[in-house]
């Protein structure tokens, strides 16, 4: 009884002593294990998606490891006595051990030796493309995708719903019906018409997701935040003591509902990803290389019955997706707790 | 023999900023049909004590040390299953927050009901629902408030209804955690007057707590004064109104308006109230006390008898007694 | 009560419009129609082309087209499909909805009824071992990519064990001699399980009414259910439909299962936050007070007042269940609305792509009401806001 009551007074000295709510945030973030684990993640992804081109550029030969149009002949593996290598190879470090040989014998030298081991460290899709370079060049897709669409997504939410909140009236009544309609659109069905009827790329999708949710859920859980921190009685002082309009929005309305949309942002990520992979699975999607793409070509090509088998050909794409995905949902889950008691207070 | 005793109880919250030190070694004991007071300002840890009592603390509080005895019994050392039976049945209590005390989704009179059965499962339902009739007109509340849920309560009904739910087991102690807050002078007095009447017709023990010194000194029959966390006196309510021997509870005193007294003459305590997570190591009240010297600063003073004292029970803890 | 009920049907009537509007509009926007997917085509001449433009009156203005169309939905006509002509749009979305509205009924309530009991638990347990595996297994089951969730169980009972059957809605080999349509046989599976429902809550209504309360009256429901199970496959057996409707049966089973699997998660986590939200609250603490049960506690305490999201957000995922659907649909190759929406967008049916895309935003914004009339039936205090 009394403990609902006293931990929310300290939580609301706390919250006044800080300078603003998002450093709260940032220093929930940085006190909790599972965002820190989040952030660890997305890292790891952002490293690979930078160290692709530089590959790229170094070791890997276009020819060979180009995600789209990459093909090894393995005509060099033929010289060591290697003739199983087809496509969709194995992992390269499968024929290890006659590698080995090859080195022992004096056939290659160890250096030589090492590049045949790690030639596909994941190995080759069923066109002869390599998985790892696939693998890391997607990732950058899906940054600017999740991170485009959140960012729309927010924008339009964070201010329509705080403009609606402030000047109510028709404003508020017209973003709300709005909304309303908006949330009637089923997300992947309509995507699904619209690729029929357009070529949706990673751009457009993101547009399209953006206003979908933007307009619709978004703005709703925005504008109840702007509404709770309106009525705190600072803001109307604010505006009695003379400033304008655009002022107070800027200044109290803003900053009180960041942490809210930052929430949202990270949870939009995980959607878009999911989107995505989910349209380029069923290949609606024009990409050129996506993690949902790999897993398309895997079953179109029929590799499915033997998915054990070839466990290359969805495993990493399926993990990266899935990890990729709870990295963000896992940070914004450990946000969540801060922004709500931040928004109990309102 | 007592009917409850505390003894040496030491109580701290495990926090996200640190450790509260909400009681600090507080003796007291309570006996049978007896009412005490506790009186003290806002934080000083009466509801803990009540919530130490019932064994309603959340998990990140802990009894350093101390022991808790209800009829011979340390409640400390009880299972949880026996402890359900000491609750209600023994030791009821009307909460601070009455607002919120009672389940949104049920109608009053089935709560009511509800915490009857449990604890006497053979009473028949029938009978239950006569009960609960009886304690309502106790209380004085309309039977047809019981169909009700109690959002559809007022504030003072919804805490009269939960004096009616202490009420219902004949529980023989009940700890009343400020009962009469959201209710109007006339009603306070009216529903203190009845729940005093019940208690002498019924033995029942009571602690009241509260701010309110009027209050106290209308209904409890032994005071006790804390201050964060500490004891710093207990008394017969007499004794102690008529010769406060602490200094804090002097300025409690004469802090309370009264209808002869000028009230341009109020005095309130001056400074700051202590902050628990770090107490002063000495006595807790010293750096608001006008009497303060280097011994308060160093050594927590006991609870001891005091000079002027009728019985032997007035006691105060300071160096420097009134 | 009334004019809730008045003013809420106007709202819905309003949305329903404007999202057919904006639907047709925004269709209408993409760059040529269906009559283009035939250009490249070299059997068709110009002149058919046009021909076929006139006989579907796209050469006409776009806003008579659009007053055409909103006609022809009033009166339940959604056109006819291209790719199953001259089959009506409406008669095939007719005989694939009820195929994923029970799929996506089953899966949701089971998954929202185990997801409830294992969140109320985790919550109950919290920081212990189980809560942890809990909480562990719901966000690796919510960030899971579910088509690859969907393949690996496929490629597991079917491929691997055996056990269940790959794909499809029945057995064609089995129905070539069946002495009805596998819809009809399929009408009878749903009307046994509204009455077999509908008497269940009957029985328990009439219990409660009642007041029978006591280990006694627990078994009831049990046997009640129990027997209108036995008496439907007695009745099926009778009629020589049993073989046909395990077979429906047992092909439900695959796609059911993982379906329900994966959206255990959410809702567990849902179930698990809603709770441990209630546990701050004062009555809890005075339920503890009064030394009632622990199990009373966490039903009628806990629970109970945790399940005003968890419902809610029930009935917004059975309304999306013909959106979500696409995928599942698809992977298990289960012919419901989704497929269709999926194979008629693909194939440019358009007629009946956008007929099924129209059919699905109707039951999003069914589900959203649902929610609303859940949501205040749930709760005394807004139940009564409503009354009056
Ligand atoms: N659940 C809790 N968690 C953390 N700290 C608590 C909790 N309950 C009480 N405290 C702290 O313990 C101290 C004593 O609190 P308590 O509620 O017992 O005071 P009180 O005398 O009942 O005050 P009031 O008159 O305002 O009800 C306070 O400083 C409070 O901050
Ligand atoms: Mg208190």
């Amino acid at each position: 009884m009394n403990r609902g009551r006293i931990t929310r007074k300290s939580t609301k000295k706390l919250h006044r002593t800080s300078a603003s709510p998002m450093r709260e945030v940032w220093q929930h973030i940085r006190a909790s294990k599972t965002a820190l684990f989040g952030i660890g993640i997305i890292l790891l992804f952002g490293f690979c998606a930078l160290i692709h081109p530089l590959l790229m550029h170094t070791v890997w030969h276009p020819r060979l490891y180009d995600p789209v149009t990459g093909y090894d002949s393995f005509s060099s593996w033929y010289a060591l006595g290697i003739y199983d290598a087809v496509h969709p190879a194995p992992p390269s470090w499968y024929w290890t051990p006659q590698f080995l040989s090859s080195w022992r014998t004096g056939q290659i030298s160890l250096g030589e030796c090492l590049a045949h081991i790690a030639r596909h460290p994941l190995g080759t899709d069923p066109i002869g493309r390599d998985i790892l370079s696939q693998l890391m060049y997607s990732t950058r897709a899906e940054f600017i995708l999740g991170l485009l669409t959140a960012i729309i997504t927010v924008s339009i939410g964070t201010i329509v719903g705080t403009a609606a909140a402030y000047y109510a009236g028709w404003v508020d009544t017209f973003f709300m019906r709005l909304a309303d309609l908006l949330m009637l659109f089923p997300g992947i069905p309509f995507l699904i018409v619209l690729s029929a009827m357009m070529d949706l790329n990673l751009v457009n999708l993101a547009i399209v997701l953006g206003i979908l949710s933007g307009f619709g859920s978004i703005t709703i859980i925005i504008k109840a935040q702007a509404l709770a921190v309106k009525s705190h009685a600072y803001v109307e002082a604010a505006r009695l003591a003379g400033g304008s309009r655009l002022w107070v929005v800027r200044k109290h309305l803003i900053p009180h509902v960041l942490p809210l949309s930052f929430l949202y942002m990270l949870f939009t990520v995980t959607a878009a990803i999911g989107t995505e992979a989910t349209l380029s699975f069923f290949g609606l999607l024009n990409v050129g290389c996506s993690w949902g793409l790999m897993i398309h070509t895997m079953s179109a090509s029929g590799y499915l019955a033997s998915s054990i088998r070839y466990w290359w050909l969805w495993l990493p794409a399926g993990l990266a997706i899935t990890l990729f995905c709870a990295a963000f949902y896992l940070i914004g889950r450990s946000l969540e707790q801060v922004v709500h008691s931040q928004r109990q207070e309102g | 023999m007592a009917l409850l005793e505390l003894q040496d109880l030491s109580l701290h919250y495990h926090t996200g900023r640190g450790v509260i030190s909400a009681v600090n070694q507080l003796s007291l004991a309570l006996d049978a049909g007896e009412s005490l007071g506790l009186v003290g300002e806002s934080g000083s840890g009466k509801s803990s004590i009540a919530h130490a009592i019932l064994r309603l603390l959340p998990a990140y509080a802990q009894i350093r040390q101390g022991r808790i005895y209800f009829a011979g019994r340390n409640l400390l050392d009880l299972t949880e299953p026996q402890m359900r039976e000491v609750r209600w049945r023994q030791i009821a209590m009307v909460f601070q927050a009455a607002m919120n005390t009672l389940n949104p989704m049920y109608t009053v009179g089935a709560q009511v009901v509800e915490t009857i059965l449990t604890h006497e499962p053979n009473m028949s339902s029938k009978a239950a629902r006569a009960r609960v009739e009886e304690l309502y007109a106790l209380v004085g509340l309309p039977c047809t408030l019981l169909r009700r849920y109690p959002h559809e309560y007022s504030g003072g009904m919804k805490q009269r209804a939960c004096i009616a739910l202490a009420l219902a087991c004949n529980p023989q102690l009940i700890i009343a955690d400020e009962p009469t807050t959201a209710l109007d002078v006339i009603m306070q007095a009216r529903i203190l007057g009845e729940l005093e009447s019940i208690r002498k017709e019924r033995g029942m023990s009571v602690i009241y707590i509260s701010h309110d010194m009027a209050m106290m000194a209308q209904v409890a029959e032994r005071i006790g004064v804390m201050y964060a966390g500490v004891l710093v006196e207990y008394g017969c309510t007499i004794d102690l109104l008529a010769a406060p021997a602490h200094p804090y509870t002097a300025g409690l005193l004469a802090a309370v308006p009264s209808m002869a007294d000028d009230v341009t003459q109020l005095q309130e305590i001056p400074g700051e109230p202590v902050d628990l997570y770090a107490p002063p190591a000495g006595c807790r009240f010293y750096p608001r006390c006008s009497r303060a010297t280097a011994q308060c600063k160093e050594q927590a003073p006991p609870l001891l008898p005091c000079r002027r004292n009728r019985d032997g029970e007035h006691k105060a803890a300071c160096w420097h007694l009134l | 009560m009334l004019r809730y009920l008045g003013h809420r049907l106007l709202q819905i009537l309003v949305l329903l419009f404007v999202f057919i509007t904006l639907t047709y509009f925004i269709l209408q926007a993409m760059p040529g129609d269906f009559t283009s997917i035939y250009a490249s085509n070299p059997q068709m001449t110009p002149e058919m082309i046009a021909n076929l433009q006139a006989r579907f009156g796209l050469n006409e203005s776009v806003w008579v087209q659009y007053v055409r169309f909103l006609r022809n939905i009033v009166t339940g006509d959604l056109g006819v499909s291209f790719s199953e002509y001259p089959r009506p749009v409406w008669d095939i979305i007719k005989e694939r909805l009820p195929r994923t509205f029970v799929l996506f009924f089953s899966a949701n309530i089971i998954s929202f009824y185990i997801g409830f009991w294992l969140g109320k638990w985790s919550a109950w347990y919290k920081g212990r071992a189980a809560d942890k595996v809990l909480v562990t297994g719901s966000i690796s089951l919510i960030t899971a990519f579910y088509p690859l969730v969907a393949f690996m169980a496929l490629w597991v009972f079917s491929y691997h064990l055996g056990w269940l059957p790959l794909n499809n809605f029945v057995d064609p080999i089995l129905w070539s001699n069946a002495p009805l349509s596998s819809m009809q046989v399929f009408g009878y599976i749903i009307y046994a399980a509204v009455v077999t429902t509908a008497l269940l809550i009957l029985v328990s209504l009439l219990l409660r009414k009642k007041g029978v309360a006591g280990a006694k009256s627990r078994w009831i429901p049990p046997i009640v259910l129990g027997l209108a199970l036995l008496s439907a496959v007695a009745l099926f057996q009778r009629s020589g439909l049993l073989i046909y409707v395990f077979d429906i049966l047992y092909h439900l089973l695959l796609p059911l299962f993982v379906l329900t699997f994966i959206r255990i998660g959410s809702s567990l986590l849902l179930t698990r936050d809603a709770v441990l939200a209630v546990t701050q609250e004062d009555y809890v603490l005075a339920a503890r007070a009064r030394g009632l049960a622990p199990a009373v506690i966490r039903n009628r305490y806990l629970a109970r007042n945790a399940i005003h999201p968890v419902v809610t957000s029930l009935a917004l995922s059975l309304g999306e269940s013909f959106s979500g659907g696409v995928v599942t649909e698809t992977l298990f190759s289960w012919p419901g609305i989704g497929l269709t929406l999926l194979r008629a967008s693909l194939g440019g049916d358009y007629p009946l792509a956008v007929g099924a895309f129209i059919i699905t935003g109707i039951f999003l914004l069914l589900g959203h009401v649902a929610a609303d009339i859940a949501t205040a039936c749930l709760d005394p205090r807004l139940r009564d806001s409503i009354g009056r």
